[in-house]
């Protein structure tokens, strides 16, 4: 059973096409993640799942269930969601067991209240926190608590709206693992926000690229990564470099490296030209004095060097891992000599 | 000789204590001996009902005012129906309406000669007052709604912004947790706003203790027409003064509760952006339930009385229309922009010294200027006299000891005591404006024109001045609307013969004759309604 599925949903917001019939499906205990620039449309989504985005035409189901289609648009208290927002949004003006409560109907015992609200701080780990408010709280502790929050009202879905965009890198990642962890622990399934590849790369099991309204490519981030399916994917995902190629038959390929032979097949044309996406860690470089490439830039970054060298014209960028403690350090003007390395031969027209 | 720079660490203070002197020859004189024992007098027979009257007042103003105010206030911040966007702004203008005017028009709208009874008993048939029950506007009850009908937009005003600056993630985060819009008002939105429903109740409650007119008009005996009752017929200021004092301790009591809650509504308020574009859209009968209230407060408030000094205004114009009112309404204006701008002036003063030498000094200069803004003008009316008149005192004793022929009372018989006793009122005004435009200056502004050869003076003169123009101009125009609309001080400290607008309007409202007060009080209104109008462009327009 899916847990959410979105069919042509479009949306416009004066005048502008924020949503263009874009479809997804969320599977069950999964988590996905929404990843694109501001503007893509990908908060619009998310609020339009929730049942906060109005002018929207297209069908959205969460657990079979239709909440939008033509003429249906079920009310967001309808919907069993838990929504967390990027400012936490919780009630400055209850404490921590009054927010978790929040939800929680009148027809639950005062007993039964305690007992949830007290396993929900737990599965959190903020149980000493509860009479506190809000404002005595770090940034980390109240997304922990609107996690707590969202959890004690049992949704069938969870809408994450870049949770982690607020809080400090070193304490972001650790509460990017802990909330997943917590997530699959509850069998939960979620949609989740962000426009940083990290925090995607961390949290979800699939991610979905978006581009002005539209997902461009839905895959695990090692795909994503390794196998964009076009250019705008390819850069959004990590530094690229690409070559000029043309196909010589269907495994070998002329380019300023020289020939290049692939282990798989393709179907391009014979003499066709195509761009040959190259990561900087395709790149090896070494230090020759009789080398036709030279160092114009170097970034050193602790565990490995980025080097900017020209060679055939280009600008390539590369990664240097700096192994061994006496590893080789580059300087501008160095000469050297550039090889390729084995990579996934991604080629775009 | 005194340098300069001492100058200009004397002046503030030079004038805050001149602004605080009435405060405290109030309670100073309050400690006075009660010289012909009529406070006691007081006290022994009517203090307590002037007292219980003034809180009854208090409560019932403040209950009706959020009955007009949480409302509209919610209504206009988080729906949308036709006309909202204006009506929004309309609902303000009440405050630009003198609560003794509003009374005078519905006492003769509802009396038993009036229009409305007039109607009712051709309609039905009536003869005379025995055949059915109307209810009597003359009563504390119906004092209260009047006050409710032009003080509810302090509160309306409060609200809207505190339902607006919630962050609206609050109100969509208690929906998605299963609260339907209504429940989700009444669990979140409505305690959020507790803080700005204080900080409004508060404001409302120390407008109502300070009214005179509307009260006395309709005979219903507080602490406020005690004060003057005393000092004009009894002549006794110590009396006066001690009354004073009982009013202030109340005042005390107010100002706390509206600070406390002023420092709590910042935690309340996240700087969101308050994005509500989820407004709900109001259909059906909510639409047209919500358009009859919101139309009805307005013609309550705002049309009947305006439209009814307008038929008064034009039907006696020929007779209304003398020297006597031009006279008057130029003595207003003048009164009003030479305040105005000395309530400015010392508000920059204040500030600017504020701004030099920041610190606990220059903070309680700030502060104490802004004393006398909750204070009645009766009670300020009252400080204000005590000190002048023991100086005119001095001042005559002196030149008599000195062979020379007394002056008599250039002080307390002159323009001086007026001037002083408004600039006591408003200065808080102009200080507050002016303060919250300067604190909006970066001071790494005032920094980079010190490091470029500029000093301290001249910075505030080349860059801090040009920056808070908008701020001055708002600081000037809101003293001058209070200036244009203040009563009880004017009648308790004008120079024999010279009237303002407003006491003119009094007059005729104490002698019952609407249609010779309708046209200057409709002078009042718009005089205070186009300067009005200006502000809240300037404020709208912030950049």
């Amino acid at each position: 059973m899916s847990a959410l599925d979105i069919q042509e949903l479009s949306c416009s917001y004066q005048k502008t096409l924020v949503l263009d019939g874009l479809n997804l499906t969320l599977n069950d205990n999964e988590i996905v993640c929404l990843l694109g620039e501001s503007g893509c449309g990908k908060t619009t989504l998310l609020r339009a799942v929730a049942g906060l985005q109005s002018e929207l035409t297209g069908k959205i189901s969460i657990r079979q269930k239709v909440m939008n289609d033509i003429d249906i648009n079920v009310a967001p208290e309808k919907r069993k969601i838990g929504l967390i927002f990027q400012d936490y949004a919780l009630f400055p003006h209850l404490n921590v067991f009054d927010n978790v409560a929040f939800s929680l109907t009148s027809k639950l015992s005062q007993q039964q209240k305690q007992q949830r609200v007290e396993e929900m701080l737990a599965l959190v780990q903020l149980n000493e926190m509860s009479e506190r408010y809000p404002h005595q709280l770090s940034g980390g502790q109240q997304q922990r608590i609107a996690i707590a929050r969202a959890l004690a009202y049992q949704p069938e879905l969870m809408l994450l709206d870049e949770p982690f965009s607020n809080l400090d890198q070193h304490v972001r990642f650790q509460l990017i693992h802990e909330i997943r962890l917590l997530l699959k622990q509850k069998k939960m399934s979620a949609l989740f926000v962000t426009h940083s590849k990290e925090e995607g790369f961390a949290f979800a099991d699939r991610i979905a690229l978006m581009q002005a309204g539209k997902i461009v490519q839905i895959d695990d981030a090692q795909t994503l990564y390794r196998k964009p399916n076009s250019m705008y994917v390819a850069n959004f995902m990590g530094q690229a470099n690409y070559i000029d190629v043309t196909v010589l038959d269907e495994s070998t390929y002329q380019s300023c490296f020289g020939v290049l032979t692939s282990k798989h097949q393709s179907n391009h044309k014979k003499g066709q030209k195509q761009r040959l996406l190259l990561r900087p860690e395709h790149i090896d470089i070494k230090h020759d004095q009789r080398g036709d490439a030279v160092v114009e830039q170097v970034d050193f970054q602790g565990a490995s060097q980025q080097i900017k060298v020209r060679f055939a014209a280009q600008e390539f960028v590369i990664k240097y891992s700096n192994h061994c403690y006496d590893s080789v350090l580059f300087k501008i003007g160095d000469k050297v000599t550039l090889t390729l390395l084995e990579h996934g031969f991604v080629m775009f027209d | 000789m005194i340098s300069k720079s001492t100058l200009y660490k004397l002046l503030p203070w030079v004038v805050t204590c001149s602004l605080l002197s009435p405060i405290i020859a109030i309670f100073i004189s309050a400690f006075n001996i009660d010289e012909n024992g009529s406070f006691t007098h007081l006290l022994d027979t009517v203090l307590f009902t002037y007292i219980s009257n003034s809180v009854l007042v208090i409560i019932t103003v403040v209950a009706i005012s959020i009955l007009f105010a949480l409302p509209s206030a919610w209504l206009v911040a988080c729906c949308e129906f036709p006309g909202r966007k204006k009506l929004q702004w309309v609902l303000m203008l009440p405050l630009a309406m003198p609560p003794y005017i509003v009374a005078i028009v519905y006492t003769d709208l509802l009396d038993f000669a009036g229009p409305v009874q007039l109607f009712l008993r051709s309609f039905f048939g009536w003869q005379s007052v025995n055949d059915y029950y109307f209810p009597d506007i003359r009563t504390l009850f119906g004092a209260s709604v009047i006050l409710a009908l032009s003080l509810f937009p302090y509160l309306y005003l409060l609200l809207r912004s505190a339902f607006l600056t919630q962050s609206a993630g609050l109100f969509q985060a208690a929906r998605t947790l299963g609260l339907p819009p209504t429940k989700a008002f009444f669990r979140v939105s409505l305690p959020l706003s507790r803080s700005a429903m204080a900080v409004g109740i508060s404001l409302i409650a120390m407008e109502t203790l300070g009214d005179f007119a509307t009260v006395n008009y309709f005979a219903v005996h507080t602490l406020t027409t005690a004060i003057y009752d005393t000092w004009l017929e009894l002549g006794s200021l110590t009396t006066a003064a001690k009354i004073s004092s009982v009013m202030l301790l109340v005042l005390v009591g107010l100002i706390s509760l509206e600070n406390y809650s002023r420092r709590k509504q910042r935690v309340y308020q996240r700087n969101n952006s308050g994005q509500v574009d989820l407004r709900f859209v109001l259909a059906g009968w909510r639409k047209w339930g919500t358009l009859i209230f919101i139309w009805t407060l307005l013609s309550l408030s705002l049309f009947i009385p305006i439209s009814t000094l307008v038929y008064y205004a034009v039907y006696y114009f020929k007779a209304s229309l003398n020297e006597e009112l031009f006279d008057y309404t130029l003595n207003s204006l003048w009164l009003a922009f030479l305040v105005a701008f000395l309530a400015l002036f010392v508000a920059l003063i204040v500030n600017f010294y504020q701004r030099l030498t920041p610190g606990l000094a220059a903070k309680s200069s700030i502060r104490l200027s802004s004393l006398g803004y909750a204070v009645p003008g009766t009670v300020v009316a009252i400080g204000v006299l005590i000190p002048l008149t023991n100086l005119d005192h001095l001042l005559n004793d002196l030149l008599l000891s000195l062979d020379l022929s007394p002056v008599g009372l250039v002080f307390s018989g002159s323009l001086i005591i007026l001037v002083l006793g408004y600039l006591v009122r408003f200065t808080a005004i102009a200080v507050g404006s002016v303060d919250s435009s300067l604190v909006q200056v970066a001071p790494s502004l005032d920094l980079a024109s010190r490091t470029l050869g500029n000093g301290a003076v001249k910075t505030l003169w080349r860059v801090n001045m040009p920056l808070i123009r908008k701020g001055m101009l708002t600081a000037f125009i809101l003293v001058f609307i209070e200036a244009m609309k203040e009563l009880p001080a004017a009648l308790l400290l004008r120079p024999f013969n010279f009237e303002t607008l407003a006491t003119y309007v009094y007059q005729f409202v104490s002698d019952e004759m609407i249609e010779y007060a309708a046209l200057p009080a409709l002078l009042i209104i718009v005089l205070g309604l186009i300067p009005f109008i200006i502000v809240n462009n300037l404020l709208e327009k912030k950049v």
